[in-house]
């Protein structure tokens, strides 16, 4: 069974800026108490990892490269590449948050 | 435009000349199959001409919706309480419909421009994304929110323009 995370269900429908001294719902925070102890388990089961980006308010740029772009650059494994990002309601955010990860990925 | 009219004189000019004779009426088998096939490829044709004319209006209005997203003042006159939710949201909206465009827009050779207007949209879209906790430094920023989104203005009249 895959492991999926809903941000707007899980964790907040207005997510914020880039980090925690920038208010709530940053994505330093997200990454934190979310999506990294999410990786590791999807790691650790051998399992999909689904981040649903669906039913919120929208994601600010610096929300999402602090998040994923973060990810990567704790990681430091292509294996980020193979989260799955589903977002309906603004497909352009897959592109990006996979470009966030790939510059990540190549600036460590 | 000028053929059909060419044709017709043409046909009536026959017409003419022919209409006092006395088999004026009668039609063979191969004009009647010539006549079909004439008609049958006109209508077809006509219809093409009909959708492309049909997917040209529509993207005439997404574009005309873009617009309206772009001089809207909210989009760059941002207060102290303006809430976050609808910063993010109407960076959706915007980045939804050129996303759109993007899909739709290379039929009519328009991938430069949608380009442009999709590199303005993130440089919007990076402002409110990197300020999005910070209202204060948002207010202050009028002039800066406003200059991609008055270049994305611009670049859809030119764009208008191109596709009729």
């Amino acid at each position: 069974m895959p492991i999926v995370i809903n941000i707007a269900k899980d964790y907040t429908k207005t997510p914020g800026g880039r980090e925690k001294k920038d208010g709530p719902f940053s994505g330093e925070d997200f990454r934190e108490t979310i999506l990294l102890p999410k990786f590791r388990e999807a790691e650790r089961l051998n399992e999909k990892l689904i981040i649903n980006l669906d039913g919120g308010y929208g994601y600010g740029t610096s929300f999402l490269e602090e998040a994923f772009g973060g990810l990567a650059r704790i990681i430091k494994d292509e294996k980020v590449m193979n989260i799955d990002i589903i977002s309906d309601e603004e497909p352009i955010l897959i592109e990006d948050i996979a470009a966030y990860m790939k510059s990540a990925l190549q600036g460590s | 435009m000028l053929v059909p009219i060419i044709l017709s004189l043409s046909i009536v000019y026959l017409g003419y000349r022919n209409y006092k004779t006395e088999s004026f009426f009668d039609i063979n088998f191969t004009t009647c199959l010539s006549l079909l096939i004439v008609i049958w490829i006109s209508f077809v044709l006509v219809e093409k001409q009909t959708d492309l004319r049909k997917r040209k209006d529509a993207l005439a209005d997404l574009l005309t919706a873009i617009q309206k997203t772009v001089i809207e003042k909210e989009a760059y006159i941002i207060t102290e309480n303006t809430m976050t939710e609808y910063l993010t949201m109407r960076k959706r909206g915007l980045n939804n419909k050129i996303g759109l465009l993007k899909k739709y827009g290379k039929e009519f050779g328009l991938e430069k421009d949608i380009e442009f207007l999709e590199e303005k949209a993130n440089e919007y879209g990076e402002i409110i994304g990197n300020h999005i906790d910070d209202k204060t430094y948002l207010s202050k920023s009028a002039q800066e929110l406003q200059r991609p989104l008055n270049l994305i203005d611009d670049r859809i009249y030119e764009i208008m323009l191109k596709l009729y």
